[in-house]
């Protein structure tokens, strides 16, 4: 139970304008708190003096329901922090390179030195950097920021800026060869905030303490959304109204013609500037659906023939545009799309709506397009984007559109079949089991952290962890990606296995659920059974642990084939058979291949 | 009126300490978690607080709670 106290404290936090006497003082009362927020471990690397940084992630942690334990490190000694954070074991890692402090006044100093003492230096800082990294391997995250100079307004082609800019190359590199690491961008944080409002001299030329408490708190809210609210953020879907969300005006009273949309005069141009960031949030990745009352002729009118429409047909998977309030609309689009209504973000220009789904459906997130409009496409910007794409999009992620309108299609088919198994004989689905793979840990770790419905044991594993399960000899992490006549579905399935004296046991099996209902879930385990007797064991062991979301997956493995031995008071289940006399359950129709 | 319970509360949740504890004779000297790091972190907070900027000089000297009260009072009348 949250308290009062608790919700006083966290209301709070969220308060944007909070003092920062508030904030610490409703840290220490959630610290003192008995609700079963999640605790998390971060140890931070920096060769500044950081101090508030710890109460500002904390802050942004216990609003993403994290109590965060953050170890500060010492001064300056990226190599001795990594190793002392890695011995404690922290879950996270943030390393912070202060550009002016690489040496000391390194801006200063770079107008008077030549190229290569400064390549030297900089090159020093990388090379560190990429043995912490090597060295941080079991960590679970590990978040960079980049960085920006102290005294920006200089020449573009000056040395300080040339070097910032060699230098952020430099991290950029080293970052992308260690999945567990990603890095945030800084310097148009600041110039977003206000240099002015960012930098302290007072306290950086006293105590190498360069940032105010205001561009501190935005660093942590990017940390924050970098790691997705430490893996509790995962939003997939963004439901749009139309008239005066994608456009200005009603399409049903002023038509096509009179509805405000163009590139170039107030106020068309901040819907059409709004539909180019939805356009990208599609490309990323992010699933776009309309959700509209309106008569569905004039939003396919608009849809298909107005000049100025950034969004069309093809960009949006799924389309609600009817008379039925938007609640029930949310709910249906949830499970066309077999998704979670906590993944849905709603936008809306009328009040009552937004007030509909906040009431009804809490867990969808949702925004009122501004009174003000030209604030629009700002919340866009800084609100609405960084909710789906801050935590990086793997290559696999853009083209999510596309498979899930294979889906739809899929869907629309099935009824030409004579049964079932025709349909899916008929989809010649092609499955790719690969094992420890490196390369896809990114993907991976991203399907680790949102399957919910398909996932057996529910183990949240961070990128570290799974390279980390990667190199031991007694794992194997198997991952599979799906194909079939209408999508490349990707990579959409991890089995992680773990060897015990003479058994084998399943430590994560877990699906997207673009693909479940195709029987998938049963074709892989040949592969995974043949292995297990190559490597000379007896038994398979596995079991289900039940959450709020998962029961589609309670009798997984009796289905399988598998013996269950004991079933336990809160609904988990275990298994255990003999590997040699398995009869498990197959699905003919999907062709398994052996990468 | 200078607000002393403003600065009180304040000096005790950015030193971590009892509010109890802080009274116009504690200083650097007397409070134990008092450092030169949290001096940074108070001259912050106080600034948040009462809505002041702190000059250089005064932000890193006023280590008591005597020298907070003079400091900001300057700064409060001069507003």
């Amino acid at each position: 139970m949250v308290s009062l106290d608790d919700q006083a404290a966290l209301a709070i936090l969220g308060r944007a304008d909070a003092l920062m006497v508030d904030v610490m003082d409703a840290l220490s009362c959630l610290d003192r708190s008995e609700v079963g927020f999640r605790t998390l471990r971060l140890g931070i690397a920096a060769n500044i003096t950081v101090d508030l940084l710890s109460t500002y992630l904390r802050r942004h942690a216990y609003l993403a329901g994290v109590r965060l334990l953050v170890a500060k490190g010492s001064y300056d000694d990226l190599l001795g922090d990594v190793q002392r954070h890695q011995a404690s074991g922290v879950d996270l890692l943030l390393i912070l390179p202060f550009f002016d402090n690489l040496q000391p006044s390194w801006e200063s100093q770079l107008q008077n030195l030549d190229p290569s003492s400064c390549q030297k230096v900089q090159a020093d800082y990388l090379g560190r950097l990429e043995l912490a990294l090597q060295a941080s391997q079991g960590i679970g995250q590990v978040v960079v920021l980049g960085a920006h100079l102290l005294y920006p307004h200089v020449a573009s082609d000056g040395p300080q800026q040339r070097c910032l800019d060699a230098f952020n190359a430099g991290l950029v590199d080293v970052v992308c060869r260690h999945p567990q690491a990603k890095l945030v961008e800084m310097a148009g944080l600041l110039a977003r905030h206000g240099h002015a409002n960012s930098i302290d001299a007072r306290f950086y030329f006293r105590g190498k303490a360069p940032y105010t408490a205001g561009i501190i708190d935005r660093m942590a809210r990017e940390v924050v959304f970098a790691t997705r609210g430490f893996g509790s953020i995962f939003h997939k879907v963004l439901v749009l109204d139309c008239d005066n969300t994608l456009w200005g005006g009603i399409v049903g009273e002023d038509g096509p013609d009179g509805i405000a949309l163009d590139p170039y005069s107030f106020p068309g141009n901040i819907f059409w500037n709004v539909q180019q960031q939805l356009r990208a949030l599609e490309a990323r990745g992010v699933l776009l659906c309309l959700c509209s009352k309106n008569n569905p002729a004039d939003v396919d009118g608009v849809l298909e023939h107005h000049s100025a429409m950034v969004l069309r047909d093809a960009h949006f998977v799924a389309k609600k545009i009817n008379w039925t309030d938007k609640p029930t609309n949310l709910r249906t689009l949830a499970a066309e799309l077999n998704l979670g209504l906590e993944s849905f973000v709603f936008i809306d220009d009328s009040l009552f709506e937004i007030e509909a789904v906040r009431e009804q459906l809490p867990q969808v997130t949702v925004f009122q397009v501004p009174k003000t409009l030209h604030d629009y496409p700002d919340l866009m910007r800084e609100q609405v984007v960084p909710l789906f794409i801050a935590g990086g999009v793997s290559p696999e992620s853009t083209s999510k559109t596309q498979q899930y309108l294979g889906l739809a299609k899929a869907t629309g088919l099935q009824t030409g079949f004579a049964s079932q198994e025709d349909y899916l004989q008929s989809l010649r689905l092609v499955v790719s089991l690969q094992r420890n793979m490196t390369a896809q840990v990114g993907r991976i770790s991203e399907l680790i952290a949102k399957s919910n419905q398909f996932n057996l044991t529910t183990q949240r594993l961070l990128p570290g962890e799974v390279l980390a399960l990667i190199e031991r000899a007694d794992a194997t992490v198997y991952s599979f990606s799906v194909n079939d006549r209408l999508a490349q579905h990707g990579l959409t399935g991890v089995l992680i296995i773990l060897d015990e004296d003479d058994a084998v046991v399943v430590h994560s099996f877990l699906m997207s659920c673009r693909v479940i209902g195709r029987g998938i879930e049963f074709a892989i385990w040949r592969t995974v059974v043949a292995d297990a007797l190559a490597r000379g064991k007896r038994l398979l062991r596995a079991s289900f642990l039940p959450t709020a979301k998962n029961a589609q997956v309670a009798d997984f493995y009796d289905r399988l084939g598998l013996k269950r031995i004991r079933e336990a008071s809160d609904g988990s289940r275990f298994y255990e058979a003999s590997l040699a006399d398995l009869a498990l359950i197959d699905s003919v129709w999907v062709e398994l291949r052996d990468v | 009126m200078f607000d002393h319970g403003l600065l009180a509360k304040v000096m005790a949740s950015v030193l971590e300490v009892d509010l109890a504890t802080i009274d116009e004779n504690s200083s650097m000297d007397n409070v134990k978690s008092w450092d030169s790091l949290r001096q940074m972190n108070l001259v912050l907070a106080l600034e948040d607080s009462f809505g002041v900027t702190i000059p250089d000089e005064d932000a890193a000297n006023a280590t008591s709670y005597r020298l907070i009260v003079l400091v900001l009072e300057e700064q409060l009348s001069g507003a």
